[in-house]
């Protein structure tokens, strides 16, 4: 049997019960890619958010098995922590935490001991080709802050990726060199990606595509 | 992990926490620094008090009197004639009565005439003689001198050096030294009393260099060594006297007689000492004030360290949460980490309280000669600063309940 590991139909997400943002239908299994795309504000972002765990969503909306229409706080914690990791567009990696310590901190949520988690998190950090792995965020350029994030993301062996705007800071050699990385970290572990992205670049990588802002 | 989040969090901030940690540990210093010393103080001048029953001096300012017998400071109130030592030493009454004749210093050490008897002297009936000889003997020749145990150790006479003293109480940038010299063949042990600052000399010496200063003031030719001491009782003064009487009511009955006269007065020094301690008392109330002021002041520096602290705190607070911490977990890095620092700056505070007061006694014993006793924050005094530590938790749950509260998403986007 085939299970969809995202299953989204008829989703929303509703802001302080005021207005509602539709997300689209969305079903993607293990190792499969999937871009959405659309313009400024269509609702990419917003459907990585509720993916992620960090809106409440309405509708249907079961995410590597946790139906995030029920889950309680604690589980949406674990689904974070264990089934989805979210590649920020700005990054928002922990201020003042070297680039080290900020994947550190992500293998220590998700249960490694502290002795592991830096053994691990050089290790991930080697594999993205982070080599200033005892700077600050605030002394990395804009690509090496992607790298760290997106090992940051990897920390917890999670099963579903949401990266959102991936190339949006990087030039377009640098964004392809970053987009390449990301899919075939993601084909090593069949992890699912999904990628929210306005780059023509991502949009032609990516063969499955579904357009955001065209439901309501 | 929350212990290395916790860890890393502090030196984050490295700058601002110490910051606060300082604060913290200045109020403490402040709210305990000055109660251990005034407690201290009282406790060196209660013991150093005790060691009399009743002061005889001239009339005059009783505070005065304590201050210039017992603790060697301020100006005698002057003299009473030496037919009142006579007489009480005949007094059925009396169990002892110790002369004592001020007026001249070596080197700022006042130079106290007395007789033997003043090395017998107990603080009570049960307790140990208070001056001990460390090395060589009590005086027996007019010009023999006992040093008390600081006087030798930082004027660093020893035994068998001599010295000139010199006229006034407190040195002078030209000292008027005598001619006669002094030698010194006894240092006592520290008592822990004013007289560890004083050069006890006998009696007889202190008349026989004043005779002969009063008569070169007047023009006549320097006294005859021949006769030398064979001034009349008459003459003799003496600046105070030490009274111990055989029975306790005795020291009133003597103390009314002396205050009805006009010549002499009898004082209790704990008496004395008590209402200085009462009139001190209501300084320590005022000051209590002053160390609720204090630690007001270190819980308002938690609290704006706190919450000052939210942009990059909330911030990182979110994104953990974004990245998979517990509500509990980030409820718990918050409150410990105002946890750590209150704990660190009162141990700092405390550390610092005792430097201070190590320091502050040092000086205070060099200034008196009082022997401090080092004590500790007793439990009230503790339970005092530690009251910071529940306030601060307290302060500490704001933002920690609010990076709970509010969606990761928003913090990390503001």
């Amino acid at each position: 049997m085939n299970t969809d590991l995202v299953q989204l139909n008829n989703a929303f997400v509703t802001y302080s019960g005021e207005y509602s943002v539709g997300l689209p239908d969305i079903h993607l299994q293990s190792g499969q890619e999937l871009a959405l795309v659309g313009a400024s504000g269509s609702g990419k972002s917003t459907a990585l958010h509720a993916l992620a765990g960090l809106v409440p969503v309405r509708g249907k909306a079961i995410v590597v098995g946790t139906d995030l229409t029920q889950a309680s706080n604690a589980q949406l914690e674990t689904h974070r922590r264990k089934n989805v990791a979210l590649l920020f567009q700005d990054f928002y990696l922990l201020e003042g935490y070297t680039a080290l310590e900020n994947v550190m901190a992500a293998f220590g949520l998700a249960g490694q001991p502290l002795y592991n988690a830096q053994k691990q998190a050089k290790a991930l950090l080697e594999r993205v080709e982070m080599k200033r792995v005892n700077a600050t965020p605030a002394q990395l350029s804009t690509g090496e802050r992607q790298r760290v994030a997106l090992a940051r993301a990897l920390a917890g062996q999670p099963r579903l990726i949401l990266a959102d705007e991936p190339t949006a800071h990087l030039d377009a050699a640098r964004g392809q060199i970053a987009l390449a990385l990301l899919r075939e970290i993601c084909a090593e572990r069949q992890a699912a990606l999904l990628i929210a992205t306005h780059d023509p670049v991502v949009m032609a990588a990516i063969e499955q595509r579904i357009e955001c802002g065209t439901s309501a | 992990m929350t212990f290395w989040l916790l860890w890393r969090n502090l030196r984050t901030r490295a700058g601002a926490n110490s910051l606060t940690v300082l604060a913290i540990a200045v109020a403490v210093l402040m709210g305990l620094v000055v109660p251990l010393l005034l407690s201290s103080f009282r406790q060196g001048v209660i013991q150093a008090a005790n060691s009399f029953d009743l002061l005889i001096t001239a009339k005059g300012s009783q505070s005065q009197a304590v201050l210039n017998t017992i603790f060697l400071q301020e100006a005698p109130l002057g003299n009473i004639p030496y037919a009142i030592l006579e007489k009480l030493k005949r007094d059925p009454r009396t169990k002892k009565a110790i002369p004592l004749a001020f007026g001249d210093n070596y080197n700022g050490f006042p130079i106290l005439g007395t007789n033997q008897d003043f090395f017998e002297l107990r603080p009570s009936q049960s307790q140990a003689v208070l001056y001990r000889l460390a090395q060589g003997a009590v005086f027996k020749d007019e010009f023999d001198a006992v040093l008390g145990a600081q006087a030798a150790k930082i004027s660093g006479l020893k035994i068998g050096d001599t010295f000139k003293s010199q006229h006034g109480i407190t040195p002078t940038f030209e000292p008027d030294e005598h001619d006669d010299k002094f030698k010194v063949v006894g240092i006592l042990e520290p008592s822990g009393a004013a007289g560890d600052r004083g050069i006890f000399v006998p009696i007889e010496a202190v008349w026989h260099l004043h005779e002969a200063e009063e008569k070169e003031a007047l023009g006549a030719t320097a006294p005859d060594q021949d006769h030398q001491g064979e001034h009349s009782d008459g003459e003799k003064e003496v600046t105070a006297i030490l009274w111990t009487p055989t029975r306790l009511g005795y020291a009133y009955q003597l103390a009314n007689e002396l205050n009805q006269g006009q010549v002499a007065q009898g004082v209790f020094p704990g008496q004395v000492i008590g209402q200085l301690f009462s009139f001190m008392g209501q300084g320590q109330e005022a000051y209590n004030l002053i160390i609720w002021l204090a630690l007001l002041l270190a819980t308002l520096t938690i609290a704006i360290n706190t919450l000052s602290a939210s942009q990059v705190m909330q911030r990182n607070l979110a994104v953990l949460r974004a990245i998979g911490a517990s509500k509990n977990q980030v409820v718990s890095l918050v409150l410990l980490e105002a946890l750590v620092i209150t704990v660190v700056g009162l141990l700092v505070g405390f550390v610092l309280t005792y430097l201070m007061t190590s320091v502050v006694q040092q000086w205070l014993e060099l200034q008196t000669a009082l022997t401090l006793p080092k004590l500790a924050p007793n439990l009230s005094d503790l339970l005092r600063v530690a009251s910071v530590i529940p306030v601060a938790l307290v302060f500490a749950l704001l933002p920690a309940l609010w990076a709970i509260k509010n969606s990761p998403l928003k913090q990390m986007q503001r």
